[in-house]
């Protein structure tokens, strides 16, 4: 089976509001998707659907093989889950609730004493394990978010805003653990604010707006439904010249700023031949043609300002 | 299906089962507002158990004790014999809070620290979770009372010499804690309803006074006490412990009302909180 995570006309309504709206897609095994969107563009309450936490209103979702909701406990079992608000019981220390969740998963008493024991050291916590996670600071808690969702050593890990509250070198480490997990062919959907950490992290990603998945696949492709953007310098630009350009069919916008001019494609074609070509026939003299890929960001407000509109 | 594949489901679903009962007890007895009730259930019984010894000593007035004796139940005679009866009747009010204090913290707490969403995500089903819960209520209550009740009956037997109630403390314990069984499962049910502390633990109080003293109050003003619609309320049976020691027909009545009470209560919650979304 190819396939880790797999939804098919996802929906939850609440009242009269549409929270996901048919969403449908597929995260393979191994890969590591970034699943992003603006707040309140559904993207919690899917992750709560694939934990088994939402009855999804109709349409499907499967963690593993597994239905979530028909056969919620067997995708659990190989699910790791960090919820995007970490609250723990504080009166339990980060040892006793990781062996407490360690035997809802039904691992062996010795192993899972090594498991929590690797767990703490590689989120940092090993010092701290006996104290009460009342007196931990926010970032402690999202780190012990970190190594609950690993306790199972489990094939798919589920993460909303995993980062959130950590401090820069904790982040660093936290895209070592994923990293890590993705060596492991472990598959990680995390969603995530921070547009950065998904570029550098994620083999794959989902944008969501509105309860609808508006695009999906690897950022390369993303870039590519976005379309490039060309830059020319000039020696001189006329109005010919301008003209001839903005009239080529793969055009989708001309900005002209001094010498320098500025095209947005609606092709991901290599077009840097054809306006060469095109410059030189009304008497321009090019300087430079470069080509540009959006970045996520670009990519990102493009796509989910498309759907808004 | 092979005996041996039943057992280890059963197995797995005891082990959730236990996992959840551990956390629950060492979680509430972590939480300083449990400690404190405790100590103010043990201050209170301290306090009834010594009073008697205090007027003797400090020579006060006997109205005083009088009205620590006043309108006990007919079968707990005003003696020092049965003191430690007397402790326990005193001090029942405080003790109620407390067990409702820590069924209502159980569900509806985790939903409001919303601890339940991490626990909800491991391969455990709703009802394991809310047959942990209930069960650790339970053992916290049996141990609470025993405590208690070892702690009068000895407390008193050394102040005031042999006890009545140290023939029947093993029913007394048993009965008492039975007819908090349905009150334990209503809190469990407006908890995962209310999902709000607040609203669960002034829920249940209101139950608690409502059957204890408003009903007693009607059914007795209009002279219907052990009447059948009497009886259909769970005021009637919450006098379970007076039957005991009474060795009252009554008993076994009691037994099933509380039973249906409790089953009720507790697969109503089961129903909810499996359609619940979290």
């Amino acid at each position: 089976m190819d396939d880790a995570i797999v939804a098919e006309g996802l929906t939850k309504k609440y009242d009269n509001s549409l929270a996901v709206d048919g969403i449908s897609f597929k995260v393979k095994n191994g890969e590591i998707c970034g699943f992003i969107g603006p707040n309140g563009a559904g993207k919690t309450t899917t992750i709560k659907i694939l934990a088994g936490l939402l009855n999804p209103t109709s349409g499907s979702a499967s963690i593993s093989g597994f239905d979530v909701v028909a056969e919620r406990l067997k995708a659990q079992l190989s699910l790791g889950y960090m919820p995007e608000i970490c609250r723990f019981p504080g009166y339990l220390s980060a040892e006793e609730l990781l062996n407490y969740y360690g035997r809802l998963f039904g691992i062996p008493g010795e192993e899972r004493k090594a498991r929590i024991d690797d767990l703490l050291v590689l989120v940092g916590l090993d010092e701290r394990r006996k104290d009460r996670i009342i007196k931990y600071s926010k970032g402690m808690v999202q780190r012990l978010g970190i190594a609950q969702a690993l306790i199972n050593n489990p094939k798919v890990v589920i993460m909303d805003e995993p980062t959130r509250g950590l401090d820069p070198a904790i982040i660093v480490e936290f895209r070592d653990i994923v990293r890590a997990l993705r060596k492991d062919g472990v598959t990680v959907l995390l969603s995530s604010h921070i547009l950065s950490e998904i570029q550098q992290i994620c083999t794959h990603l989902m944008i969501i707006n509105k309860g609808k998945l508006v695009a999906s696949g690897t950022v390369n492709k993303l870039a590519n439904i976005s379309g490039s953007v060309i830059d020319i310098e000039l020696k001189s630009v006329s109005n010919k010249v301008e003209n001839a350009l903005a009239n080529l069919k793969f055009v989708k916008e001309l900005k002209r700023e001094g010498n320098f001019i500025q095209i947005f494609l609606n092709t991901n074609k290599d077009v840097r031949g054809v306006i060469s070509k095109t410059v030189y026939e009304k008497g321009g003299i090019p300087l430079s043609i470069s080509t540009q890929k959006p970045a996520l960001e670009e990519i990102y407000l493009k796509l989910t300002r498309e759907v808004s509109e | 299906m092979k005996l041996s594949h039943v057992w280890s489901i059963l197995q797995a679903k005891l082990s959730h089962v236990q996992a959840i009962v551990r956390a629950e007890i060492v979680w509430s007895m972590r939480k300083r507002k449990f400690q404190l009730l405790l100590l103010a259930v043990l201050a209170a019984a301290t306090f009834t158990l010594i009073f008697p010894s205090l007027i003797s000593t400090f020579g006060l007035p006997q109205s005083l004790l009088e009205s620590l004796t006043r309108e006990l139940p007919k079968v707990i005679p005003a003696s020092l014999e049965n003191w430690a009866y007397i402790v326990l009747f005193r001090i029942q009010a405080i003790l109620w809070i407390l067990f409702i204090f820590m069924a209502m913290d159980s569900v509806a707490g985790e939903f409001e620290q919303e601890t339940i969403a991490p626990l909800l995500a491991k391969p455990v089903s709703r009802k394991e979770v809310l047959l942990g819960k209930y069960i650790a209520s339970i053992i916290m209550v049996i141990a609470i009372l025993l405590f208690v009740i070892v702690y009068a009956v000895t407390g008193a037997w050394l102040l005031y010499g042999g006890q009545t109630m140290i023939n029947n403390m093993f029913v007394l314990l048993l009965s008492f804690v039975y007819v908090i069984l349905p009150f334990l499962a209503i809190a469990i049910l407006l908890g995962v309803i209310s999902r709000s502390t607040i609203v669960t633990g002034l829920g249940t109080f209101m139950l608690y006074f409502g059957f204890n003293g408003i009903q007693a109050m009607i059914f007795t003003g209009l002279g219907m006490e052990d009447s059948l619609i009497a009886k259909a309320f769970l005021g009637w049976s919450m006098k379970l412990p007076i039957y005991v020691i009474n060795g009252s027909p009554n008993v076994l009545p009691a037994i099933g009302i509380i039973a249906v009470y409790t089953l009720v209560a507790l697969a109503a919650s089961l129903v909810y909180f499996k359609r619940a979304d979290i």
